[in-house]
């Protein structure tokens, strides 16, 4: 879950990676057909967000939230259970981009409700002004050993 | 074919008692759940349906998910009528049980009837479809009953879940009509991209008759094959028709006179005999006397025009497909076993002969007909109706005259009298003419 500025949340591209760059890119392991989002504007948008490491910056796909309401819940399935190290979120520009971002993991559906129950795995403060993904958010690697779907 | 979980929430409250839906509010919904959920199940084996009601003792679920129709059905026909429908909790209680559904990758649909006046305002139903709508949840509200009163309020809650064209409000105004008939024909039964256009295919095919209509459209549902047993029969049928209709105009231009009224009174037996054959197929019970009077039928169809029109339907026959009785008797079920023996065109005759009396009319008036153009004071009617006996007998002998015979066959354009076939079935004809007075 990602909650954001007055009105906005414009998620760029979410890849998972490690520091020295692609070597570690877990984008061949999601299963970018099953990906699902509740609550964007645009259906089968949070598809086109996971992108290869050297096109992370490319601006030309996103994913938005409804208008009045900034909460997006984005399900990632993987084809085989992932260990992930750590998280890149490439947010839009002038407070639009996430600003708090929950990891859930393996649970088979969550929608907005459950997820405001349940305790997050993880949770990142994200940094505004990011527009780059220089961040990386590094996981509990204990807790995120066997990931086979992850919510966020 | 989308995998969908539907949730139905039906208005049991006092409002239901009304009879202006017929035949009361209450039977017209039970109707209508039968029909979505039947529908539902249809278009995708792996769909569930759940039912609730939301008047009453207070909102109660009824069926839980489930894929069995027929469950659905009995526990339909057990609610009781009474209380005020409280429309937001049963959206919520519906809600929730779609969100505990069995296999995640459904998705979700609730689908409301409002028959009673909605007592929420409208903030309340807009804030209810925004959560809905982030949950993903679409939504199909049936407004029937009262209206004009609903009709802001739902349009609202319509507009605050509806994302992507995946939600629809059907306003049913009191009337005559059926309400499972508008919703049949409504995108909640339709689908979005015309899934159930198969239905709609189906019923708007067989619309000969209005009957065949709601008959047709309840066979996807129970019985695809017998759906498509009738659906072939139609087409065979209205091929066959359309080829009769070609052969009656080809032959009313060669008669001047006889044209006007033999056209006239084609036209106006090809659509009462279509409506007859219609329901004769429809019916679909291959009893012999229904044999009988599609034979009958079929030579008084193809009578109009002249009298040699008969010898000349039969010869054509063997370069076309098959001639008007047979076929006749065909449509009635594609898998009759025994195609009546004519189905070689000499036999035909022989078929008419067992129709005697009603060929010997065909046949009387069809000559009264091409002999009026000669000025002669026949009087006819219109119909072919009992000719007395003896009449009857006149005419016969008449027409075994084989040279008249050759100048009526003659005055037919695209009609060879020296044509050997036509040469081979007259000469049967007049004999078994002669069989038919050796009969009487």
């Amino acid at each position: 879950m990602a909650h954001s500025g007055p009105f906005r949340c414009q998620c760029g591209q979410i890849h998972a990676d490690q520091y020295d760059g692609p070597t570690n890119d877990l984008l061949p392991y999601i299963d970018t057909a099953g990906v699902s989002a509740l609550n964007e504007s645009e259906a089968g948008a949070c598809r086109r967000i996971f992108r290869p490491f050297d096109q992370r910056l490319q601006r030309d796909a996103w994913l938005q939230s409804e208008d009045d309401d900034p909460q997006l819940l984005i399900t990632i399935p993987f084809t085989s259970p992932v260990k992930i190290q750590s998280l890149t979120v490439i947010g839009g520009a002038d407070g639009s981009a996430p600003r708090e971002l929950r990891a859930y993991i393996n649970q088979e559906a969550l929608d907005f409700d459950d997820a405001d129950r349940m305790m997050a795995v993880q949770t990142w403060q994200l940094q505004e002004g990011d527009a780059e993904g220089r961040i990386e958010y590094p996981t509990q690697f204990s807790r995120f050993q066997n990931v086979s779907r992850l919510h966020l | 074919m989308v995998l969908e979980a539907s949730f139905l929430c039906i208005d049991n409250s006092d409002y239901m008692r009304n009879g202006d839906h017929a035949p009361s509010r209450m039977e017209a919904q039970l109707d209508a759940v039968n029909l979505l959920s039947g529908a539902k199940t249809q278009s995708n084996p792996e769909n569930v349906v759940g039912l609730l009601s939301t008047a009453g003792r207070g909102v109660e679920v009824q069926v839980a998910l489930t894929g069995d129709v027929g469950q659905v059905l009995s526990l339909s026909h057990g609610i009781k009528i009474g209380g005020n429908a409280n429309l937001s909790a049963g959206i919520q209680v519906a809600q929730l049980s779609l969100k505990h559904r069995q296999n995640k990758n459904q998705r979700q649909r609730i689908i409301v009837f409002v028959g009673s006046p909605v007592q929420e305002e409208e903030a309340a139903l807009v804030k209810l479809g925004k959560k809905l709508k982030k949950n993903s949840v679409a939504m199909d509200i049936i407004n029937f009953g009262e209206e004009a009163e609903n009709a802001a309020k739902l349009e609202a809650l319509l507009n605050a879940v509806n994302s992507d064209d995946n939600s629809h409000l059907v306003t049913v105004p009191p009337g005559p009509h059926v309400l499972s008939d508008i919703l049949l024909s409504s995108p909640i039964v339709q689908g979005e991209d015309g899934a159930g256009a198969a239905m709609a295919g189906m019923g708007g095919g067989g619309g000969e008759g209005a009957g065949d209509f709601a008959g047709l459209a309840v066979d996807p549902n129970m019985d695809p094959e017998f759906a498509w047993a009738l659906r072939v029969s139609m087409e065979e049928e209205r091929a066959r028709q359309e080829a009769a209709a070609k052969a009656a105009e080809e032959a009313g231009a060669g008669s001047a006179e006889g044209a006007a009224a033999s056209s006239g009174e084609g036209a106006a037996a090809a659509p009462a005999s279509d409506a007859e054959m219609a329901e004769a197929a429809g019916g679909a019970a291959a009893g012999d006397a229904d044999e009988q009077a599609l034979l009958e039928q079929a030579l008084a169809m193809s009578m109009p025009g002249a009298a040699a029109e008969q010898p000349k339907t039969p010869a054509t026959a063997p370069p076309a497909e098959t001639p008007g009785a047979p076929v006749g008797g065909a449509s009635e079920t594609p898998a009759s076993a025994a195609p009546p023996p004519s189905a070689v065109p000499a036999p035909a005759l022989e078929d008419a002969v067992m129709a005697e009396a009603d060929e010997d009319e065909a046949m009387q008036l069809a000559l009264a007909m091409s002999m009026s153009q000669g000025g002669g004071g026949e009087s006819t009617t219109p119909a072919p109706a009992p000719a007395p006996a003896p009449a009857a007998g006149d005419m016969s002998a008449v027409f075994q005259d084989p040279s008249f015979l050759q100048s009526v066959l003659g005055s037919l354009p695209g009609v060879d009298p020296n044509d050997p076939r036509i040469q081979s079935v007259l000469q049967k004809q007049d004999g078994d003419k002669k069989e038919d007075e050796d009969k009487k």
